[in-house]
């Protein structure tokens, strides 16, 4: 009887490798803020996260700036690509025909594996320069930075709400189709709704990528950790903030991106945790 | 009326729909045309088999792309048995309760950590508190948590996609259940593995944030695990940033035909065993 | 006022794929008339039914001939979704949308255009009390209609088609998942509705054949053979003195 309870040598091993990845989110949230902690116990935490000026040289660490900057990325972005990649999935599930369909998914997967580097690289060779025709000033800023993070994130808002596109019951759309609805009133009416709750997770995974991203967004956006004015100003994100100073920085200046890194951590977090919960909650 | 103005919304919609497919692969299209039109001189074998050299580092990546090669295997190399044993566990062994729920809510969370994150956390453990300065083994360690969540995923789906009737025949042979595992399961789900890991070999050979301050940026090509070196990427970011538009133009198109290489054997390798996992990944 | 559709059936095949499910069917549905159309289960009810408002080629791939006439004229000459408005249809499977009681019935008007709210609020009232749910769900109409009960689900869907004022209903099994006294209100409902439709039911209940319809079409197929007419004619004549013998043992129960 207890023969049967015992784990076996394998089992146990096999258990040891899945924990590597416990461990190593652990470890990754005690140094990030072990190395970041003494700058909230020296400037504070409410200073540090509402602080309004971002000048390590002369012992400044607001990090409002920052965040701000991060969070209109995130916002920007998320508005751009929502509804390309919504629409694009919806075409790909309930319009294309299966050829086109398969030549559409080897796009987005394409699109979702280049490296945030050449994407950055392009929006230095491409949207910079389109940004400053239109709108004036270097071409560094927020604008290209959207513009970029929007079709990094667009492969992931496609992927998930495709999914949940795809689990729709054929029941939903004959409701809609046998009151003789055009096709896209039984995608509006009979799909989106039951799909809803998947593309908002689609769009919080989403939101997390853009977030963290940080090569793409550095290259593009100009790099000026000040409050942001206006969309076709350069402006500095928590991320690009953070590989932009690591080169150069020592002491205090050090521990704050270190803090900065962490408060990054707690936003991913918060989203893997809202994406969850939201995905869960199905009927 | 309305009966009509309905059915000319649908066709806007329509019209919409196709607009945005089209949109997309266009740009697509145009991205990697742009690249590659500026940077086809990469296909040379001097400038893939030279070192830069001058200020404004002209010649080859020779150096670079040994370092992201050495990174990638390395990364794979750890991240692949510990990814792949994670997986068989996870489809084989764990049950539903709490721990095993925690535990994937922990995988979830890994592989939401922003790279520049797993940057930092790889200064300072690896780099700093271990000693092991800037250093392939430094970066690997570093990319290997970031990829292992991918790799589990993946794995663990296509352990599960082996059917049960695999494992119970092979049991009713007398097989135990560790023999069953790795001599029928295993083989069997392969190709999933396999996609696992050359998608994660993708993130590792395009990732920048992570390598920056793991890796290191001396341009030389490294022999032992120990010793930095710069990949291709970080040589990428270094040349556009300070206006050597030229060579990076050819660094993006090695980095890009590499990276499209490695999808395309996914792909390959996924419609043969008519599978499908990406979605999942991306 | 009397409409004069009517829906003529002649020569009828039905393919699913290269298997024919159904041959040679002929029959009528005079204006204002109940038919039911009974027969075995997998004998092709369903698919006739839905081949009348043309969703089964929504489902599968499925092949017709013959003639089927809506007013003289052949369905597939009319646009589909307007055939689809103005032949309304209930089926076999309970569904509903996921959102509220109300949307659930607004849906049809909302698709034609109507957004006035008192609009809507009037055909959405009508349209439970004609499917005799109103008093049961008036102070619920906001609630999620996911929660409602099969049989409440069910008369949800035929409020829906009901929303549209369709001249042809077409119910598959609609009452199957419901207990006998919303069954009695339903069958109320249809001879209510004969006033200004045309009713189509395909049942298994025989007492409900014979109680509710003025026409009676019996299916059935020989082993390995699509189904056929075995006979059709005004119910009564069916039910009392059934011209074919197989007939007279299946409404009886005998057999089938
Ligand atoms: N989508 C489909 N594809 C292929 N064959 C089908 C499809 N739907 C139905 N059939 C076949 O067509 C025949 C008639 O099916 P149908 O559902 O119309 O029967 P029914 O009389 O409505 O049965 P029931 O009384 O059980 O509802 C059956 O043999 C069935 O297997
Ligand atoms: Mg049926």
């Amino acid at each position: 009887m207890k023969r049967s309870r015992r784990v076996s040598p394998t089992q146990a091993v096999l258990f040891m490798m899945t924990l590597i990845s416990v461990v190593g989110l652990a470890l990754i949230f005690f140094f990030v803020i072990r190395e970041g902690y003494p700058i909230f116990s020296k400037v504070g935490l409410g200073k540090f996260l509402l602080g309004r000026e971002w000048l390590p040289t002369r012992g400044l660490f607001g990090a409002l700036p920052l965040i701000l900057t991060s969070l209109m990325l995130v916002v920007g972005s998320v508005l751009v690509a929502t509804p390309l990649g919504v629409g694009l999935a919806i075409y790909m599930v309930e319009y294309s025909p299966r050829p086109v369909r398969r030549f559409l998914k080897t796009i987005v997967e394409l699109l979702a594996g280049i490296p945030s580097v050449i994407f950055g690289f392009f929006g230095i060779t491409v949207f910079i320069p389109l940004t400053r025709h239109y709108f004036g000033s270097s071409g560094f800023g927020l604008i290209p930075a959207i513009v970029v993070l929007a079709i990094m994130i667009l492969p992931t808002i496609t992927a998930v709400s495709g999914d949940a596109i795809r689990a729709v019951p054929r029941e939903n759309r004959l409701i809609v189709q046998a009151l003789g609805g055009t096709r896209w009133q039984t995608v509006r009416r009979g799909v989106l709704p039951s799909a809803f709750r998947g593309i908002i997770t689609g769009t919080i995974l989403a939101e997390g990528r853009a977030i963290g991203e940080t090569m793409a967004v550095l290259m593009v956006l100009g790099n000026a950790p000040m409050m942001p004015k206006a969309l076709n100003q350069p402006a500095a994100a928590m991320p690009s903030q953070i590989a932009l100073d690591m080169a150069y920085a020592t002491g205090d200046h050090r521990v704050a991106l270190f803090a900065l890194g962490a408060v990054l951590l707690v936003f991913a977090a918060v989203l893997i945790f809202a994406a969850r919960r939201v995905g869960r909650q199905r009927r | 009326m309305t009966s009509v103005m309905r059915k000319i919304v649908d066709r806007m919609m329509f019209a919409l729909f196709i607009f945005i497919a089209a949109v997309v692969t266009a740009f697509l299209v145009y991205f990697i045309f742009y690249i590659v039109s500026r940077g086809y001189t990469a296909f040379s074998w001097t400038f893939l088999s030279t070192a830069p050299h001058g200020i404004k580092m002209e010649g080859g990546v020779l150096p670079m792309i040994v370092s992201s090669v050495y990174l990638t295997l390395l990364t794979l190399l750890i991240a692949v048995p510990l990814g792949v044993g994670g997986g068989i566990y996870l489809a084989e062994y764990a049950g539903k309760g709490r721990i095993v729920e925690s535990i994937r809510f922990a995988i979830d969370l890994l592989s939401s950590v922003p790279s520049i994150v797993f940057g930092l956390f790889g200064l300072v453990l690896f780099v700093q508190v271990m000693g092991l300065k800037y250093s392939m083994l430094a970066g690997a360690l570093t990319l290997t948590l970031m990829v292992l969540p991918i790799i589990l995923k993946i794995s663990e789906e296509s352990f599960r996609a082996v059917p049960d009737a695999y494992r119970e025949a092979s049991l009713a042979l007398g097989a135990t259940k560790e023999q069953t595992i790795f001599r029928v399961v295993l083989p069997t789900a392969i190709a999933g593995i396999l996609t696992g890991a050359i998608l994660a070999a993708g993130r590792a050979f395009g990732e920048t944030a992570a390598v920056l301050y793991t890796a290191g940026m001396a341009p030389l090509a490294p022999v032992s695990p120990l010793e930095g070196g710069r990949t291709l990427s970080v040589h990428l970011y270094l040349l556009a940033t300070t206006g050597h538009l030229e060579e990076a133009y050819r660094v993006a198109v090695v980095l890009l035909v590499i990276i499209l290489l490695f999808n395309l054997a996914s792909n390959w390798i996924m419609n043969r065993y008519r599978r499908k996992f990406v979605s999942e990944a991306i | 006022m009397k409409t004069t559709t009517l829906l003529e059936v002649s020569k009828v095949n039905i393919h699913y794929g290269t298997n024919c499910v159904l041959e040679d069917i002929d029959f009528i549905a005079p204006a204002h008339t109940i038919t039911a159309i009974i027969g075995p289960s997998g004998c092709g009810k369903s698919t006739l039914l839905r081949s009348f408002n043309r969703t089964n080629e929504l489902i599968t791939k499925t092949r017709r001939t013959g003639d089927i006439l809506l007013e003289g004229r052949e369905i597939n000459d009319y646009d589909p979704l307007d055939l689809r408005a103005r032949v309304g249809m209930i089926f076999q499977k309970p569904a509903v949308l996921p959102t509220t009681i109300y949307e659930n019935v607004a849906v049809g008007p909302r698709l034609y255009g109507t957004r006035k709210k008192s609009e809507l609020d009037e055909i959405v009232e009508e349209s439970l009390t004609g499917a005799s749910l109103w008093k049961e769900l008036k102070d619920r109409l906001h609630k999620r209609a996911e929660q409602l009960s099969g049989g409440q689900k069910q008369r949800l869907a035929i409020a829906r088609t009901l929303a549209l004022k369709p001249e042809i209903i077409l119910f598959d099994e609609a009452t199957a998942s419901l207990d006998p006294i919303s069954t009695q209100k339903i069958e109320d409902l249809m001879h209510r509705l004969k006033e200004t439709t045309t009713i189509i039911i395909a049942t298994h209940n025989m007492k409900q054949a014979a109680r509710a319809s003025d026409n009676t079409l019996f299916l059935m197929a020989e082993e390995g053979e699509p189904s056929r007419v075995v006979e059709f004619g005004p119910t009564e004549l069916i039910f009392t003195n059934p011209k074919v013998e197989k007939t007279e043992l299946y409404i009886t129960g005998r057999f089938g």
